[in-house]
């Protein structure tokens, strides 16, 4: 399989017939304005092929992607639609999609689009590296700080509604799976999704619940789904380690800028950046050969207007059903999305905003068990001085 | 307590054990396998009895990762032959638009 081409895109298609090849998964490479939503059925002829094993992409797209077979100069004829709970998601995405289209110019829309629906194709290449200088690249993608906001504000309207826990928790476990299929399901974003139900889950069983505890179970249930995400998706392993970092080292973070105010989130959002950062800054180096240095100054702004932009994003499609609605949700919209990249753009080109170096495998690992090291002496000399709760984000 | 920490550890060895395996091939895979049973159990404490289930278990745990990642890539390898097959049809299950 080459290296795609910008004028390309890439459908999934879950094989029906031949009936030897049923259940297994083939790619086709359309045009980049061809249209197939999900669910519509296709008869595609063309050299049914592997995936072609001598090219570097391959493990990634055969593994990662679960793809068995591709469909080399296809030609393509629909022959039906069939209605899925996925495709009614995808309906639901196009909307969205549709509306922020309508509404949006550029680098705002496909800023939007990026954060809300996890469509990344369309951000520009630049932005993006500036984002990456900025230590911010986590707003372009459906991270753990996107989910946690949700399960926040769906939490609220639903403890308002007066529903039963067991009721609160099913109805936030189908609008979050909703959520997910609509994104694309994203490692990073079903790494978050199924801590919050567990976190959830554990608070209104009334059992104790650990930051690392949930973490690892987590990860666990996915690598048992998908062992490939391991070794091969970097999304995975980057919001594994900021999350492990943030459960192992939040609490020394917080001490080290104690001299912080609290006024704003101020204290809390430095640490919590830094403590992120303190297990993911070696698989950064290794990866792209960068670390961001700005990213505590870039997260104090950016992380205060994510909760707002998320929120006004969501009730924009059940604002445009209202005469007269829309503009007022996208006018606010759009300032906050200008301000988000135009303070991306001054911090991610300050002078020293990124760290180029890159480390090699035996320097990453290195630095790794330098780090792990270092937070289990810290660790033992917190359990000598204090008896204070063993596990930091026990509550 | 000690259930908490025998899943945390368990979860640990497996994701462990599923990395381990997805690098070196099996013989190298167990060798190594045994070696973490050596240091989980110098490391978890073998000397008390109490906290000898845990070295056990994370080696346990370990090897079902290995033994699991090894059973999935031999299962992928297995797809049927397509020779000859020159149409296909089916049902689109997601697009991906490649980044410009």
């Amino acid at each position: 399989m080459s290296k795609y081409s910008p004028d390309e895109k890439r459908i999934t298609l879950a094989i029906r017939e031949p009936l030897i090849l049923k259940r297994h998964t083939l790619s086709i490479r359309v045009g980049r304005y061809e249209s197939y939503p999900v669910g519509t059925v296709l008869r595609a002829s063309c050299d049914v092929a592997r995936p072609d094993s001598t090219k570097p992409s391959f493990e990634r797209i055969v593994f990662l992607k679960g793809i068995d077979y591709e469909c080399r100069y296809a030609d393509i004829a629909r022959v039906g639609f069939s209605p899925s709970f996925r495709g009614a998601v995808a309906v639901a995405s196009g909307r969205y999609a549709a509306l922020f289209n309508r509404e949006l110019h550029d680098p705002e829309n496909s800023l939007l689009q990026a954060m809300i629906l996890g469509k990344t194709g369309e951000f520009p290449k630049k932005l993006r590296d500036t984002f990456a200088r900025a230590g911010t690249a986590h707003i372009i993608s459906i991270s753990g700080m996107h989910m946690a906001l949700l399960v926040i504000v769906l939490e609220l309207v639903l403890v308002s509604l007066a529903l039963t826990p067991g009721a609160r928790l099913g109805v936030l476990t189908l609008l979050l799976t909703s959520y997910l299929i609509m994104v694309g399901s994203p490692a990073a974003a079903l790494r978050s999704m199924l801590m919050a139900i567990a976190f959830i889950a554990a608070k209104y069983a009334g059992r104790p619940y650990a930051g690392m505890h949930i973490l690892l179970l987590t990860a666990a249930a996915m690598v048992l789904t998908q062992p490939w995400i391991l070794s091969l998706d970097i999304g995975f392993q980057l919001s594994f380690l900021a999350m492990a970092g943030m459960a192992l080292t939040y609490e020394f973070w917080e001490r080290v800028f104690g001299w912080l105010p609290e006024t704003f989130l101020i204290r809390g959002t430095v640490a919590m950046t830094f403590a992120a950062q303190t297990l993911t800054w070696p698989l950064s180096a290794y990866y792209f050969q960068s670390v961001s240095a700005a990213a505590p100054v870039a997260n104090l702004f950016l992380v205060t207007l994510l909760a707002p932009t998320l929120i006004l994003s969501f009730i924009a499609v059940p604002a445009s059903f209202i005469p007269g609605a829309v503009p007022v949700v996208i006018w606010p919209l759009f300032f906050m999305l200008r301000a988000q990249i135009g303070l991306t753009e001054f911090v991610g080109n300050l002078p020293g905003a990124a760290l180029s170096f890159g480390l090699s495998v035996p320097t990453m690992l290195m630095s790794y068990l330098i780090l792990i090291a270092g937070i289990v002496l810290l660790k033992r000399f917190k359990r000598s001085t204090s008896s204070g709760s063993r596990y930091p984000l026990m509550h | 307590m000690l259930a908490s920490t025998l899943a945390r550890r368990c979860a640990f060895g497996f994701l462990v054990g599923v990395g381990c395996a997805g690098i070196f091939p099996m013989s190298r895979f167990f060798a190594s396998a045994l070696g973490v049973f050596i240091l989980s159990a110098l490391f978890f404490g073998l000397g008390r009895l109490r906290n000898f289930a845990v070295p056990v278990c994370v080696i346990a745990a370990f090897s079902v990762g290995g033994i699991y990642v090894q059973w999935r890539k031999d299962l992928k390898l297995q797809a049927p032959e397509i020779a000859g097959i020159t149409a296909v049809s089916g049902e689109v299950r997601g697009v991906e638009v490649f980044p410009r």
